[in-house]
């Protein structure tokens, strides 16, 4: 019985979604998705309202896993993992909440099939999700990194539309790729150790200890350097950055609902993450600033910013439309992560949890069309769908003001202080990275006014024989809820932000 | 003449157990030839999971010159050979009548496993030789035993005359080996003042590896191994390549251990180790049938474990050891699905598997775990066995080949996994329903083999035993 008691509660939030996953396989029911659901949300509420950055125990949990090498099950929670969990929580739950309103929520408008495996994937997925942000042993990490594609690629596979099965290889071959150099360069920072100090260690503390060391000397930094760079690559694509994101559109095009949201909400936010706690703080040393020349991601970064706008600007599918703003949201965070100033290192923080609650809701509205008009090409929407909808397009219309970081939302104070970082570093990076707010300006407004008010001149006439239904009271209701988060974080950044400052 | 020590009586018995029921078997098949298929069956698993219970009481011995050295990497090859076969024997129990196959494939297995067990238990060379040949012959037949099939009698042919001629060379190189040091002994040889700096036994000893490397089906030596694969039942080739190749391979890390600080040595094991890397997965790439794709993908698999014998250690031989385990439980996985899919086990292209992930849920998520085992990906065994077998070379390599092994490993996930797109697209041709429809009822032990496989890819790959190995 003590041991009931003493249970540690990042242990209890890992195990949740195993056990409901394996209660769904025998119960079959897909209540169970929301209890589940109701039980971590009550779990990181509570892990949220007790914690403090002051160590204690209940932050830290490690037992031995493969004790030939040393390897732990450990678990930290610091600010960083804090914000990630909850994070992955409010997702989870909203669009858990979903999937039980809604009874015909496939993609292709059949009954979906077997929704007990969709339900155990999409809670195995929030398991290894958990254990991602949680873990404090670089090899749990990687084992728990990788694990999470596996359902989104079974979820693609399975349930995904016409051209899942190209979707499906761009998108395994991409992030493995980016995965296998993380994992070289990973083993190759982990056999360094050992053979340096001839103990073996895989935890995060004592390899950055070991790496801010040895990075004194300049012939390892050179070897350094590129396992930073393999693994920031992988990172990169994760996200993802610009030259790597060939596998997003299609992917977020093809995935069912729950998948695009996993995907762009949460599963991207891995790669920041990654970029936060890895890239940024593994290798980060006083002397090593110069060498690993942080500038070229910023660039990257604003390159993302900027193209994935522009890109946004021409698209007339509205889950294309969600995936390049989500580059260009995420250019943003990429610049703040390197920029390497305290205050824009809590903005980036900040704007992951911007951008996941600005995907959940894109995606949710999305799918409002899609189960309508059966098709997410805005251009066989009928006209003047404002005047049709009118509760539906003002909470879109909020989205898009929450795009566009109108003040008074939240993702104004996640953007401002990453540039306000960043202008401590450069001024023209800061600049250039300002630029990306008038471009998010221009998409967001552009895409909501065809879509919402233009006369569609070439609507063809079988896009009027489906019509559209304004949200029912209880999506009304929820809706509201996020609605009110948006702005809640936007105007009292300050009950928030506490808990983010690293 | 020596009396034999007590502590070998187990692992005689073994022998004497699998050596009678495969010679009752010769009897008994053609006198009962209604039931010789059930005879043969039951004739060959129970010596199996017999030797399996006396395999707990075996301790380590010697014989006098190293004839029979029974020490811990004996035990646990022969533990993970017994393993392999009967999972394989389980595989082909219904599928040999399916094929055409007489039912001598059993008694045939089973005097192929007897060399297989003095292979992985024996230092000298003149035995090493018998082993090889004890564990080729039966082969030879088992890929041939179609009736009426070309291209398995082609494959056994050319199986047969390559083999032939792979063992004239170990002989040639042992021959060599004798004629300088006068010892067959491979510790002894350990110790010998001529293994540094004469000629001829380094001849030799390239000689005796290149012939082993043969048999494990590694470039340049490689020829043999699609072919063999294709024209043999889907079984035996889950044999092949479980069993044959794990105990040619333990029996290179003998002859590995003599030479373990030779510079001429490694620089040729690394040049056939990334030969292997680059020719089998470029291979493999353009591949249509799924068993000659696995053929080459082996071959790939083949150049990393090689890559480890270059900068052998401790470590890196229970890795070694690890990840051909995992890779032969993983094959012998894929073959039992596999023939559970089809009653053509020959010809097997990729497109005949599109839609199997639908029709039949089960098998499709175990084969694409087993194929996600084979590529290391997290959660499956492979990953472990992976991320062992590198973490125990990545510093000792030069960074050339490294890269290039990580770039082939990024290749090998194209092909892996155009297998796992076809098991999730659309079935448009009817070929594998069909098949299912005559196979539901009678391949219910090669499922229990899947469940299996799929059980330990799995429980390894979340809680890795590493130290049994």
């Amino acid at each position: 019985m003590t041991i009931l008691f003493n249970l540690n509660p990042l242990l209890v939030l890992v195990s949740i979604p195993l056990i409901f996953a394996l209660l769904i396989l025998l119960l079959k029911h897909r209540y169970i998705l929301f209890i589940s659901q109701l039980f971590t949300l009550l779990l990181t509420a509570y892990i949220w309202h007790s914690f403090s950055a002051i160590n204690n125990n209940s932050n830290i949990i490690s037992f031995p896993w493969i004790s030939d090498f040393n390897i732990n099950f450990s678990l930290t929670l610091d600010n960083l993992s804090l914000c990630m969990i909850s994070l992955t929580t409010i997702v989870t739950f909203f669009s858990s909440i979903f999937l039980i309103n809604e009874k015909n929520h496939h993609q292709n408008f059949k009954t979906i099939k077997n929704p007990h495996i969709y339900i155990m994937l999409l809670l195995l997925c929030q398991s290894s999700l958990y254990l991602t942000f949680l873990a404090s042993d670089i090899f749990l990490f990687y084992f728990s990194w990788e694990i999470t594609l596996l359902p989104i690629i079974f979820l693609l596979l399975i349930w995904g539309g016409e051209k899942r099965t190209q979707t499906a290889l761009k998108l395994f071959l991409y992030t493995l790729c980016g995965s296998l150099c993380m994992l070289f360069a990973l083993i190759f920072i982990l056999v360094s150790y050992y053979k340096t100090t001839h103990t073996i260690s895989f935890d995060y503390l004592t390899i950055k200890d070991f790496l801010s060391n040895t990075s004194l000397s300049t012939s390892s930094t050179n070897t350094y350097f590129w396992c930073f760079l393999a693994i920031t690559f992988s990172f990169l694509i994760k996200i993802p950055a610009v030259p790597f994101h060939g596998w997003q559109a299609d992917s977020y095009e093809q995935l069912p609902i729950h998948g695009s949201i996993y995907l762009s909400a949460l599963l991207a936010k891995m790669g920041t993450y990654g970029l936060l706690r890895y890239s940024a703080n593994l290798f980060k040393s006083e002397n090593n600033y110069n060498n690993y020349n942080y500038e070229i991601f910023i660039i990257i970064g604003i390159i993302s910013i900027i193209y994935g706008g522009i890109v946004a600007l021409k698209q007339t599918d509205i889950k294309k439309f969600i995936a390049y703003s989500s580059i260009s949201h995420s250019g943003f965070i990429i610049v703040g992560v390197f920029s390497l100033s305290n205050i824009a290192t809590t903005g980036a923080i900040y704007q992951m949890f911007n951008h996941a609650i600005y995907a959940l809701t894109m995606f949710l509205i999305a799918y409002h069309f899609i189960i309508h008009f059966h098709s997410s090409n805005t251009s066989n929407f009928p006209d003047g769908l404002a005047s049709k909808v009118p509760i539906f397009s003002i909470i879109f219309f909020i989205t898009m003001l929450s795009s566009l970081a109108i003040p008074g939302t939240n993702n104004f104070v996640g953007e401002f202080m990453i540039l306000l970082g960043t202008s401590s570093k450069s001024f023209y990076f800061c600049a250039l990275a300002a630029s990306g707010v008038i471009v998010s300006a221009i998409y967001s407004l552009n895409f909501y006014k065809n879509l919402m008010f233009a006369s569609n001149t070439n609507s063809t006439t079988s896009a009027s024989t489906h019509t559209i239904k304004d949200l029912t009271a209880l999506q009304a209701i929820f809706f509201t809820v996020i609605i009110l988060l948006i702005i809640l974080i936007g105007v009292f950044p300050n009950n928030f932000l506490y808990k983010f400052n690293v | 003449m020596t009396i034999l020590p007590s502590q070998s009586y187990p692992f005689f018995m073994i022998l004497a157990l699998i050596t009678l029921t495969a010679l009752s078997q010769l009897i008994l098949i053609p006198t009962f030839q209604k039931r010789s298929y059930q005879i043969s069956f039951i004739l060959s698993l129970l010596p199996l999971f017999l030797s399996a219970l006396i395999l707990i009481k075996t301790s380590t011995f010697n014989l006098p010159h190293s004839l029979i050295t029974v020490d811990h990497l004996s035990i646990t090859s022969i533990a993970s050979i017994i393993l392999f076969s009967i999972l394989s024997i389980l595989t082909l129990w219904k599928n040999e009548k399916q094929d055409n196959i007489l039912p001598e494939v059993y008694p045939l297995i089973l005097f192929s496993l007897i060399g297989a067990i003095f292979l992985v238990s024996s230092n000298n060379l003149l035995m090493i030789f018998i082993a090889l040949e004890t564990i080729s012959f039966p082969v030879y037949i088992m890929v041939a035993l179609k009736k009426n099939c070309k291209a398995s009698i082609e494959a056994s042919l050319k199986y047969f005359i390559l083999g032939g001629a792979a063992s004239a060379t170990f002989l040639y190189g042992t021959s060599l080996i004798f004629g300088i040091s006068s010892t067959l002994d491979l510790k002894d040889l350990a110790h010998s003042p001529f293994i540094n700096s004469n000629l001829l036994i380094i001849i030799g000893l390239i000689l005796i590896i290149s012939s082993t490397i043969f048999k494990i089906g590694a470039a340049p030596f490689q020829a043999w191994v699609a072919d063999v694969y294709q024209g043999s039942s889907l079984p035996i080739v889950s044999y092949m390549s479980s069993v044959i190749k794990f105990s040619s391979l333990i029996v290179l890390l003998r002859i590995f251990e003599v030479i373990l600080n030779q510079e001429w040595a490694k620089y040729y094991i690394l040049a056939l180790a990334t030969l292997s890397i680059i020719i089998g997965n470029l291979l493999a790439l353009i591949q249509k049938d799924f068993k000659r794709l696995f053929a080459f993908s082996s071959i790939a698999h083949s150049g990393y474990i090689l890559l480890a014998f270059a900068c052998l250690s401790i470590l890196s031989k229970s890795s070694i050891l690890f990840y051909i385990f995992i890779y032969a439980i993983s094959s012998i996985g894929i073959f039992a699905i596999l023939t559970q899919l089809s009653n053509n086990n020959y010809q097997f292209p990729i497109s005949s598997l599109r839609g199997i992930g639908f029709e039949r849920p089960f098998l499709g998520i175990a084969l694409t775990l087993f194929i996600f085992s084979l590529s290391g990906i997290p959660l499956t065994a492979g990953f472990i066995a992976k991320f062992y077998l590198f973490s125990s070379m990545i510093t000792e390599l030069p960074i050339a080949i490294i890269i290039i092994a990580l770039l082939f490993s990024i290749l090998s996930l194209c092909y892996y996994f155009k297998v796992v797109i076809s098991i999730y697209s659309t079935s448009t041709n009817n070929l594998t329903k069909t098949n299912n429809n005559n196979l539901t009822n009678n391949s219910s032990y090669a499922f229990i083999v899947t469940i299996i496989s799929f059980l330990i890819t799995i429980a390894i790959g979340i809680y890795p035993p590493l130290s049994s190995f």
